[in-house]
């Protein structure tokens, strides 16, 4: 069978279309040897051919093909061994596209045809008697072996196929002579990257070590560029050699989310749509397969996972958040989390406990608003306990959040902020309604992976019962109800009867009332401020801030930064060091 | 005299994607850059060898 070899020639353009004639040109005169056995060529033939028949058409204007011909076949050394013959230099070459093997001294020593007649010998008189089964003497003629035939006619062998003679093994003294020469002058191999000069004849690993991130960003912007690579988060395969999913397996795994009615693991697909195993070789390859192909479907599936834990939801499963107001409205409302200054927020401190080491925890009082729609601020600080989206363009990270407490794991979206919208946690709003009130103080604690968490709290040894603010949807009016409570709040965000009862009875803000930061402050003043002998409304930000969020959320630092903006005159900072404001009508 | 800037050669892209398939399990940039690093130290090596 033929082997079909691919050799990457070296060299200008025309050394490389010499070398390449050559080598055709002594693969065909050795179509019928083995494709280990050496192919001579001298440099007189080769040039005597170059010159009649010209077979490659330069682009540079070079008239000595002799130099030409033979820089070329020494430049591609891996192709073409060059030999000193009687006649001149004869170049020698094998069908595998390599010189042949010298060290190879015996190569015969495994064939049949040796192994076949080891330990022959030429049988006497009495061993052939034996094998022809003959016992009595027989006359010479019978006994005698045939004559060789020889022909009568000689047989002219062209040249052409003429076997080649036995490969010419270096001396071992001449190449301990080579091996002893000088070394040559250590030749320049620094390269430029951009900026960077890396120089090359080092150790590999070092290199590495030093200029890995030189050549990772070149080679990365080059793989995101060719189409033979195909990329996955941080991996990049091959694309030709991955698995297609049909139309019926994209239907198969499409079906399997929506009835399960939640993100999937990228393994269960495989497991369970597909039903392949997960303990294959080729797991890892399906498992980049699956994840690239999805990624593809853009219309059907979207990404919701991480690195670690990779997640597929379908473009017509029903969100994991039903909050009151809609998603694009509460990512404008954390629009202020895009302002550093403004997003203010718990402080991340390392989590407690004996299988903590490494975690993250925040401590967070819960606002109205946040009990309300099931969200939680993330701001810069926050940021740094929440898992990193694996794809670039990837809008939402499912999180899993634990409630030890309550026996129950939540399924919780991390939805990043692009633009003027704010990075916030929804769907938590059964968690938070089922478990905690508006003013409940509470853990958030970075679990195992990633993209899971716990929430904590200290249950109070006795239930209490305040009047808390709700809203009634059917008369679509505030009002106060008994509402019984085990976790532990913060009363300046408690929004009882007895600190905002002026609110029962009112209508919510309406939308162009909403966007106006002024406006809620105003409420807020009326609500919680104590009224002066001058008649303006002064409060405390820290009292203001937690009224404020019933229809927005907003920080401390937000409300402070509106009161002394200047923006709004009626409101000024009267204390700055206890963060006394005032309100003139 | 001055370097010449790095050029990435079709060859190397080619003895990257025999990698990738001969491995057959995708890779991360970073191991594919180690793999690109000792590819590039070849070919430079071998240019300028002969």
């Amino acid at each position: 069978m033929a082997v079909e070899v691919v050799i990457q020639w070296q060299g200008t353009n025309d050394q490389k279309a010499v070398a390449s004639t050559v080598y055709a040109l002594l693969t065909a005169r050795a179509r019928f040897f083995a494709d280990d056995a050496p192919i001579r060529q001298s440099l007189a033939h080769l040039l005597d051919f170059f010159e009649k028949q010209h077979p490659v058409e330069l682009q540079t204007k070079e008239k000595n093909y002799e130099a030409l011909i033979e820089k070329s076949l020494t430049l591609n050394e891996h192709v073409f061994a060059k030999e000193q013959g009687e006649n001149g230099v004869v170049f020698v070459t094998t069908k595998r596209g390599t010189p042949p093997n010298v060290d190879a001294v015996d190569l015969t020593a495994h064939s049949f045809r040796t192994r076949l007649f080891e330990g022959a010998h030429e049988p006497n008189q009495e061993e052939l008697k034996a094998i022809r089964g003959v016992a009595r003497e027989m006359p010479d003629i019978i006994m005698a072996y045939p004559e060789t035939i020889h022909p009568v006619f000689p047989v002219d062998i062209p040249d052409a196929f003429e076997p080649d003679e036995e490969p010419v093994l270096a001396d071992s003294a001449e190449r301990v002579v080579a091996e002893e020469q000088p070394e040559a002058a250590p030749v320049d191999r620094r390269v430029r990257i951009g900026n960077a000069v890396v120089d090359l004849s080092g150790d590999a690993n070092a290199i590495a070590q030093e200029h890995a991130g030189t050549f990772k960003e070149l080679l990365g912007a080059y793989l995101d560029e060719d189409f033979r690579f195909v990329r996955f988060g941080e991996q990049y395969y091959v694309e030709d050699r991955l698995e297609r999913l049909s139309k019926g397996q994209l239907r198969d795994i499409k079906d399997f989310i929506n009835e399960r009615g939640e993100p999937l693991a990228d393994e269960e697909l495989i497991s369970d749509a597909l039903r392949r195993p997960l303990q294959g070789a080729d797991y890892s390859l399906w498992r980049f397969t699956i994840n690239y192909r999805l990624g593809r479907e853009r219309k059907d599936f979207r990404f919701v996972g991480t690195a670690q834990d990779r997640r597929w939801v379908t473009t017509s499963l029903p969100p994991v958040a039903q909050s009151f107001r809609k998603p694009s409205e509460i990512a404008q409302d954390y629009r202020y989390l895009t302002d550093p200054e403004l997003a203010d927020g718990d402080p991340v401190t390392p989590a407690s406990g004996a299988d903590a080491s490494g975690r993250l925890q925040i401590r967070h009082v819960l606002t109205w608003y946040e009990s309300e729609n099931g969200v939680l601020p993330v701001t810069p600080a926050t940021q740094l306990m929440m898992p990193d989206p694996l794809l670039d363009d990837q809008p939402v990270v499912v999180l899993r959040i634990q409630d030890p407490q309550n026996y129950a794991t939540h399924t919780a979206e991390l939805r990043l902020g692009v633009g003027n919208r704010g990075t916030h946690i929804a769907g938590l709003e059964e968690l938070f309604q089922s478990t905690l009130v508006p003013g409940a103080i509470f853990s958030l604690v970075q679990g195992a992976n990633s993209n899971e968490y716990t929430i904590e709290y200290e249950r109070q040894s006795a239930a209490q019962e305040s009047r808390l603010l709700q809203w009634d949807e059917r008369r679509e009016r505030w009002f106060f109800g008994p509402v019984v409570y085990e976790c532990p709040v913060d009363s300046s965000y408690l929004l009882s009867e007895e600190r905002i009862g002026e609110l029962s009875g009112r209508k919510r803000a309406s939308d162009a009332e909403r966007k106006r930061p002024d406006y809620l402050l105003q409420q807020a003043f009326e609500l919680v401020g104590e009224r002066t002998t001058d008649g303006s409304l002064t409060a405390l930000v820290d009292d203001l801030t937690p009224v404020m969020n019933i229809d927005r959320p907003f920080s401390r630092a937000y409300v402070e930064s509106i009161v002394e903006s200047g923006q709004y005159p009626k409101f000024t900072l009267e204390d700055p060091t206890i963060g006394l404001a005032a309100y003139r009508a | 005299m001055e370097p010449e800037e790095l050029r990435i050669e079709e060859t190397d892209m080619r003895e990257l994607v025999d990698r990738l398939v001969r491995v057959g399990a995708p890779q991360t940039l970073d191991a594919l850059t180690d793999w690109y690093i000792g590819i590039v130290i070849e070919r430079i090596a071998g240019e300028q060898g002969r």
